[in-house]
């Protein structure tokens, strides 16, 4: 684990931990909140578009991903593992939308449907015979995306949303190697579909 | 497609790809210089990839980020310094949810009503999406673009307290609430409020009213009145053009708060002398005692703005 350079010692000394109690510590936490802000910026957009893709309610997700980085502050306060951060976002994403979904007791499995057949959204001023082409191309692909395993589309939109694999791993508690399987794997199915 | 046991796998290419060097790594690398059928398959699904990853970015339209980034600061700030230390007491943020009953969970779900404004008060149909962008921090732009009346500074500066913040007329605010598809029985938890405030030009017109949530736990109607009053009284020193007001009370007024009373809060003045800045003219007395008080000088008119 790499630490901050905050030892857990020193947060035990504080009554609240995420409490400055010392000049110190109030530095440290207004560099942490730059830090979190600064993943913010980057990452709040593919965060709130991965957590929308499960179908959760467009003010859901996006108090998911404030309580992402709200865990975030808290995760880099108690000088925990600041490795593959990216991936620790998204698996605290990850299961916060997933309790989310569940606890909505709402599961428009469509949503994720229409995000995929979306994202394979052709140019949007195509002639007449390529939009009728590019259409059922995206017939195909939607009906693969369809077929395809909870964790593969899990990868996939990780992985379209710009992490490396080994933070998709991280993310979905996953080794590497599983990452890379399920990727090709729903590359492969994709790319034959596309051949027709 | 891996017929040939010499060539690399998939899953190989792909790691590859990102930059992993595992053990194959460099076999990797000297395979694909020399084999163009598995170059050519590892271009394929980087294309493919890259395919998605493009289309993604245009896959939904995201709300602005300025509201939930202005939330999250307020949030961390509140965290740094304690308060809403219920909340900061929930280390683990997969418990958060799992706690709902508990007041851990309440103490977190009131911080959560402002970005969840109308889920508090969801329309009558509530499978239905509601239409604003904002989730009620914010009007929905196509509804409430915001429209100012031809007022000249003098005229602004010269109203009354009960104009610069006036009341809505129960008939428009009925418009209002079926504009937004806010059932009436609802309408106690909002207040129908100017976009561009009466203080700053803003007309009575439907596209400058909106209905604004009382239970947002931080950006709610009354810090948007605190906005409102501040900006007027900056308008009236000369501090900030009204376009510029305007402008930034109708684009985002959640930035212009941070902007221009969290970023610069109003100093601790005489309540007599605060009273009398609302209805301020250049030059007077009481901008002349303002400017003492608060340490500044005063600008003269045409003075360039804050921003």
């Amino acid at each position: 684990m790499e630490g901050s350079g905050q030892p857990a010692s020193a947060e035990q000394a504080c009554d609240l931990p995420l409490v400055a109690c010392s000049p110190e510590a109030g530095d440290a936490a207004l560099e942490i909140e730059q830090q979190v802000m600064s993943l913010f910026e980057q990452y709040r957009d593919p965060l709130l578009r991965y957590s929308l893709s499960f179908g959760v309610p467009l003010p859901d997700a996006e108090e998911i991903v404030q309580e992402v980085f709200l865990a975030l502050f808290r995760h880099l306060r108690l000088g925990r593992s600041r490795e593959h951060l990216p991936g620790w976002i998204f698996r605290v994403a990850h299961n916060l939308t997933l309790k989310r979904r569940h606890a909505n007791r709402r599961l428009p499995i469509a949503t994720m449907e229409q995000a995929e057949i979306a994202a394979l959204r052709p140019d949007p001023k195509p002639n007449p015979e390529d939009a009728c082409s590019e259409a059922q191309r995206q017939r195909r692909l939607r009906a693969v995306v369809q077929a395809m395993p909870a964790l593969d589309r899990c990868c996939l939109r990780m992985r379209a949303a710009g992490l490396r694999y080994r933070e998709i791993a991280v993310a979905l508690e996953i080794s590497l190697g599983s990452v890379s399987i399920s990727i090709a794997r729903s590359l492969g199915k994709l790319l034959r579909a596309d051949r027709g | 497609m891996r017929e040939d046991e010499q060539h690399v796998s998939d899953e190989d290419l792909l790691l590859a790809a990102d930059g992993e060097r595992g053990q194959c790594g460099a076999r990797v690398q000297s395979h694909l210089e020399s084999c163009a059928q598995c170059r050519s398959r590892a271009a394929q699904m980087e294309s493919l990839l890259r395919e998605l990853a493009q289309a993604e970015e245009g896959l939904v339209e995201l709300p602005s980020i300025a509201a939930p980034r202005a939330m999250l600061r307020t949030r961390l700030a509140d965290l740094s310094a304690g308060r809403g230390s219920l909340l900061s007491r929930v280390r683990a943020p997969l418990d958060f949810l799992a706690t709902a009953a508990g007041l851990t969970a309440l103490a977190a779900l009131g911080l959560v009503a402002g970005v969840l404004a109308f889920r508090h008060s969801p329309p009558a149909d509530a499978e239905a999406p509601f239409p604003s962008a904002g989730y009620g921090l914010l009007p929905d732009r196509a509804l409430t673009p915001g429209v100012a009346r031809r007022a000249s500074l003098t005229e602004i500066c010269s109203l009354p307290r009960e104009e610069v913040v006036k009341e809505v007329s129960p008939t428009i605010r009925r418009r209002v609430f079926a504009e937004y598809g806010i059932p009436l029985g609802q309408s106690d938890k909002y207040e129908v409020d100017y976009l561009i405030s009466p203080g700053l030009g803003g007309d009575d017109d439907i596209r400058n009213l909106w209905p604004e949530p009382y239970n947002a736990a931080v950006w709610n109607a009354h810090r948007k009145d605190a906005l409102e009053e501040r900006l007027h009284e900056l308008v009236c020193l000369h501090q900030v053009d009204l376009s510029v007001a305007q402008e930034a009370i109708s684009g985002d007024w959640i930035a212009a708060y941070e902007k221009y009373v969290r970023a610069a809060p109003a100093p601790a003045i005489d309540p007599d002398v605060k009273n009398s800045l609302l209805p301020l003219l250049p030059g007077s007395e009481a901008a002349k005692r303002h400017s003492i008080l608060c340490g500044t000088s005063s600008a003269p008119a045409g003075a360039p703005s804050w921003s």
